[in-house]
């Protein structure tokens, strides 16, 4: 059976998924990045190895997320893309007629808005960190909610409390102050939803059109009192897909499939990297007063490739 | 007297060849860095913008090796980089900086350079500085700023179509560098003909097909390619052919009237925008709008917007573009610049943007 190999390294959590030449998932992983984005593709290409059926063949990879220049290094991706793209195309196969796709991840937001299967206009979260999932874990960590249960006990909320939601570090005093003026947990934590979702909608979804179908991906999509406040705003139902925390992954495994049609042989290094020894490492250059940060990528001991100078003295390896 | 100024884009060049010209003793800062911002960012106000910290930054680095007179380019109007000087002054002052000020925010300040030369009495070689001397000073500085334009033109150009990546980059730097050291106008022609005839001869696959894009925005960070991230640079190896709308020299002749009969003028680029802007806005902003005009109707694939964070001017054509982007069906891309700015964060936007591009392109060929 022909599979093809989607990895998406975020800042969070590193996602991998494998589909068929029909672009159905057959496997999927989700784990923690935790800060080692190597040790992540290793872990998740071992597992994902031993998930797939024997005598499944990998035609193609790609890479995506904040990672996905050092990870196509390190498997032999054909192809290395952005996650905006990715996300874009895994929700257009999943629901072809999206117009709207919201996706909130650990440390960044995005819009897409996609018209006729093709994504016309985007926007990130550039300034602040309001309106991300990290946002709503630390609040629930001061609460005391574990993250699992916030959707379901937001839904439960009665008359959700009004809380200020333009910063992330006001939001936490306004919800100090309402929690002492007695407000009950469920009803602030479904505020934090709504505040979470005004702050979107005006930060990062400022001056696009938003029309239905609309599609929720990414990690905060699991939650339900977000989806629900999401809906209270807009005004229509809005559509979580159902593998919605690793919609990067299932994108990028769409975009090697169509690399693979013009390219055909894949660079893909195999299984094998995941036994293999790499290890960055970083050094300030002192050729000109930028002090760039040049990172170098070693496998067993030798350098395979730099990266972060401006001048590109250091990107090209002496062969 | 040493003068000293701060950068913008590659207008050392201008005022080197000027002063050297002149015989007055400058001392450069060293090229916008990770240092003059540090330093910028450390004495400036905190909201405001980008330029104004790495220009701060470059005058300290400057104080520091010896300088004692600024010249700054300056400009009159809403923008509040025009009235950055005198902020500039006081900040440096408080720092225990001993400061001599020339503000050129009119073509004829220029005069009061010259006047300054001769009321100091900085002028080494020659006993009297006569008008003639001051304009083929000028005419000098001017031939090598156009010779450094010309071969940026033609390094936007090859870029996209290069084979090996990088090699266009390492070609300009070394050609600026030769087109520096140029002392008279027979070695700037001599050394202008090799780095272009060195760039020509780089190996290109003139079979692809590059987007084109336009980029335009505040002056500062158009220019200046470290407050700009090396915008040019990342979309050039992304395979785009980039066309700046602002030159040190478009800017000048705008101001002195000489553009008319430029074809891509200012002039035309804020007539271009008056169904959305009857007024002048201030700095760059209504030709901003006009500018995304005229390249969509040239049929340029995609429109990149540069703005400082916090830039009154431009925040207001940002909105505006939102507009022009719908009528004139072309993908606009703001940029907000700032010193937390992310490479990283930047090449994710672009790498979509430039894939937004060509999803575009193919499903017009596919429609047609």
């Amino acid at each position: 059976m022909d599979t093809y190999l989607g990895i998406d390294v975020g800042s969070i959590s590193t996602n991998l998924a494998v589909i068929n030449e029909e672009r159905k998932v057959l496997v999927w992983e989700y784990l923690l990045t935790g800060g080692k984005p190597i040790e992540a593709v290793q872990k998740g290409l071992k597992e994902i190895e031993n998930k797939l059926p024997s005598g499944t063949e990998i035609k193609g990879v790609s890479s995506t997320g904040s990672a996905r220049h050092l990870t196509g290094i390190l498997v032999g991706a054909d192809t290395v893309k952005s996650e905006i793209i990715a996300h874009a195309v895994a929700a257009s196969h999943l629901i072809p007629e999206v117009k709207t796709i919201f996706e909130i991840g650990g440390q960044d937001s995005k819009i897409i808005i996609v018209r006729d299967g093709v994504v016309v206009d985007f926007a990130m979260n550039t300034i602040c960190a309001a309106g991300t999932g990290s946002f709503l874990d630390h609040q629930a960590q001061r609460l005391g909610v574990p993250i699992e249960e916030f959707g379901d006990l937001a839904l439960q909320a009665k008359a959700p409390t009004r809380i200020a939601g333009r910063c992330t570090v006001f939001a936490e005093s306004d919800m100090i102050h309402k929690q002492q003026t007695g407000h009950v947990t469920e009803n602030i934590v479904a505020g934090l939803c709504q505040a979470l979702v005004r702050n979107y909608l005006n930060n990062v979804g400022k001056g696009k059109e938003i029309l239905p179908p609309t599609v929720f991906q990414g990690g905060v999509a699991a939650n339900k009192g977000m989806k629900t406040a999401f809906e209270e705003e807009l005004g229509y139902e809005v559509i979580v897909p159902e593998y919605y925390h690793v919609m990067g992954a299932i994108g990028a495994a769409m975009l090697a499939q169509e690399t693979i049609v013009e390219t055909k042989k894949t660079k893909f290094k195999g299984f094998e990297v995941s036994e293999v020894d790499y290890k960055t490492r970083s050094f300030e250059c002192t050729g000109c007063p930028n002090l760039c940060e040049v990172i170098e990528v070693l496998m067993n001991g030798e350098v395979i490739s730099r990266w972060g100078d401006r001048c590109g003295k250091w990107e090209v390896l002496e062969k | 007297m040493k003068i000293t100024f701060p950068h913008m884009g590659r207008m050392d060049i201008f005022i080197k060849g000027m002063v050297k010209a002149l015989g007055m003793e400058t001392v450069i800062p060293p090229t916008n860095s990770k240092k003059a911002l540090d330093l910028g960012v450390k004495y400036a106000p905190e909201f405001v913008c980008l330029p104004f910290k790495l220009m701060l930054g470059n005058l300290i680095e400057a104080f520091e090796k010896g300088a004692d007179t600024v010249i700054m380019v300056s400009d009159k109007g809403p923008c509040r980089l025009g009235l950055y000087g005198l902020p500039m002054q006081i900040i440096l002052k408080n720092l225990g900086y001993k400061t001599n000020w020339l503000i050129l925010d009119t073509p004829h300040a220029l005069y009061g350079l010259f006047q300054l030369g001769i009321e100091k009495d900085v002028v080494k070689y020659r006993d009297k500085l006569t008008f003639v001397d001051g304009l083929l000073a000028f005419h000098f500085g001017w031939k090598k700023m156009l010779a450094i334009e010309e071969i940026e033109r033609l390094s936007l150009k090859i870029r996209p179509y290069e084979i090996n990546k990088g090699d266009t980059t390492k070609g300009l730097y070394q050609g600026m560098e030769a087109i520096e050291s140029a002392d008279n106008l027979y070695d700037l022609k001599k050394a202008k003909d090799a780095v272009i005839k060195d760039l020509r001869s780089i190996p290109q696959d003139r079979n692809r097909r590059p987007l084109k894009i336009a980029i335009a925005g505040e002056i500062f960070v158009v220019l200046d390619s470290f407050a700009n991230l090396d915008i040019e640079k990342k979309l050039g190896e992304l395979g785009c052919e980039v066309d700046r709308t602002i030159w040190f020299s478009t800017h000048i002749l705008h101001h002195v009237g000489l553009d008319k009969f430029m074809r891509r003028s200012k002039r035309k680029a804020v007539r271009a925008a008056r169904p959305y802007l009857k007024y002048p806005v201030g700095a760059e902003c209504n030709a901003t709008v006009g500018y995304a005009i005229l390249y969509a109707k040239e049929g340029y694939d995609g429109f990149i917007h540069l703005m400082p964070f916090t830039c009154m001017p431009e925040f207001v054509a940002s909105g505006i573009l939102t507009r022009v982007s719908k009528d004139y069906d072309i993908p606009i891309f703001t940029v907000e610049l700032e010193e937390h700015s992310s490479q990283t964060h930047l090449m994710t936007r672009l790498e979509a943007f430039v894939d937004l591009l060509h999803r575009k392109r193919a499903k017009k060929k596919v429609n047609s």
